[in-house]
């Protein structure tokens, strides 16, 4: 039992989310322009990070400019080079004595991470999902009362998880907030930094849902 | 060796390679054939893993022409018991073999099994069906490294076990970065150490280079009727799970098989 995530008040833990201009999950014009990455080590926050990237070229969708409510002004004065944004992010990422947290990352941002490495010329480096937890999958998980069986790998029970459909069933952000009583402004969500203190939030209260 | 695993667009929806004479030298206005690579990398033999039978004409007078081997394998959908499926929504175990015939007699039986799945089961074979139509000397089966059982095993909450006690298939192993293909390959691996079978390492080919992608992508949106539960599908939002790699082309397997 101890050794539940939820009695380990020193955990470390890395909640990430990035924001792109659409949603492919190979194309290098999908550029990640916004990065937020929060330390905490149990409760306590230690790092809060909100990059904006710097590209010569951004192509932003129309939609997700709507969605993530994108400025070009405050984009160009806020960007940084990428490469400084990446070093940080991944010293972290590639740490294992942090979780890696984020909600639908299996589906989404892992891709877009990877995206981000091949336009500063790196390989594809996945050894981190090795310690991440998507808080996606463990909506899914909780909803559907699916628990977590020891003999499995809890990758592969989470990519289990992920590729869980049914009509109606609403997990998102948002939904997850409702759910597990934590406040939030619907207008601030999709942006990178407001997502994910909420979304550790919901972690932290899911964790007493499902035994990992 | 790294085996390079052919797919045509005679399999809908899965490849933009044709099955199309070579073009001419400098000819770059039309689509790429699987015959155009094999005849510009100096290929001996051709293998093409397809979901139909509906190129294999047209692949064995090419190869003829050019003075290549055809392998010519079908990836077909197996289940427990084909006999029960009357809906697909009924498929408790679902997953993908593929048969390739050794002789001309091969593709006779090959065909017979495909028509027999078609014709009577639903497009579904099992294991008693296999097994009675089996012919060792024939037939040789291989299990695919996506969408196998070990593959549905780990990645949904299915849970497969075929003992193929007629035959001693192959497991092909690929790895096209995609970040489950380690957890993938640990499993092919170890289940293959564990009941003496072999694997071989494969790359399966369903566009010529990597900056194809996206032609292969609009491919797979116009197949796939432009649309998910109703919401509207384009380039940049195209709805279809974990196609985040673009390694499935022969741009990436000469690269790979390079290295080796």
């Amino acid at each position: 039992m101890e050794d539940l995530l939820r009695f380990k008040n020193k955990q470390k833990y890395m909640v990430f989310d990035f924001e792109t201009c659409n949603l492919n999950l190979v194309s290098e014009h999908n550029k990640p322009w916004q990065l937020a990455f929060l330390i905490y080590h149990g409760d306590e926050l230690i790092e809060s990070n909100d990059y904006h990237i710097h590209w010569e070229d951004l192509r932003m969708s129309e939609g997700a400019r709507k969605v993530t409510g994108f400025n070009d002004k405050k984009y160009k004065s806020l960007a940084k080079p990428a490469e400084e944004i990446l070093n940080h992010f991944e010293k972290y990422l590639y740490d294992d004595s942090y979780i890696k947290l984020g909600h639908n990352i299996l589906g989404f941002d892992i891709y877009i991470h990877n995206i981000f490495r091949k336009l500063l010329g790196k390989n594809t480096d996945y050894s981190y999902l090795n310690s991440s937890i998507d808080t996606l999958s463990l909506a899914k998980a909780i909803h559907k009362e699916i628990e977590f069986n020891e003999d499995d790998e809890f990758l592969s029970w989470q990519f289990k998880l992920n590729s869980v459909y049914e009509r109606g069933m609403r997990l998102n952000l948002g939904a997850c907030c409702k759910t597990y009583e934590v406040d939030f402004d619907p207008a601030k969500l999709h942006d990178a930094l407001y997502d994910i203190k909420k979304n550790y939030e919901v972690f932290r209260k899911m964790l007493w849902k499902i035994k990992i | 060796m790294l085996l390079p695993l052919f797919k045509s667009h005679f399999s809908i929806g899965k490849s933009i390679l044709t099955l199309g004479a070579p073009k001419n030298e400098g000819a770059e206005e039309s689509s790429d054939s699987v015959f155009d690579i094999a005849a510009q990398n100096n290929l001996n033999q051709v293998v093409l893993v397809e979901d139909s039978f509906m190129g294999f004409l047209q692949a064995r007078k090419v190869c003829s022409e050019l003075s290549k081997q055809l392998i010519f394998g079908i990836r077909l959908d197996f289940c427990e018991d084909a006999s029960k499926i009357e809906d697909p929504k009924d498929v408790t175990c679902s997953h993908k073999i593929i048969i390739f015939p050794k002789n001309s007699q091969g593709c006779k039986e090959l065909n017979a099994i495909y028509t027999l799945a078609k014709t009577k089961h639903n497009g579904w074979l099992d294991l008693k069906i296999l097994k009675n139509h089996w012919n060792e000397d024939n037939l040789s089966l291989a299990i695919p490294f996506y969408d196998s059982f070990l593959f549905k095993n780990l990645t949904t909450f299915q849970s497969c076990f075929v003992h193929f006690t007629f035959t001693k298939p192959t497991f092909f192993i690929e790895d096209n970065g995609l970040p489950f293909d380690s957890i993938i390959k640990n499993s092919v691996v170890k289940y293959c150490e564990t009941n003496n079978l072999k694997t071989q390492q494969a790359q399966s080919i369903y566009y010529k280079d990597k900056k194809d992608f996206s032609a292969y992508l609009t491919y797979k949106l116009i197949c796939g009727r432009n649309s998910f539960a109703g919401r509207e599908l384009s380039l940049e939002k195209p709805n279809f799970d974990h196609l985040g790699s673009n390694q499935f082309c022969w741009e990436s397997y000469a690269e790979k098989a390079l290295s080796i």
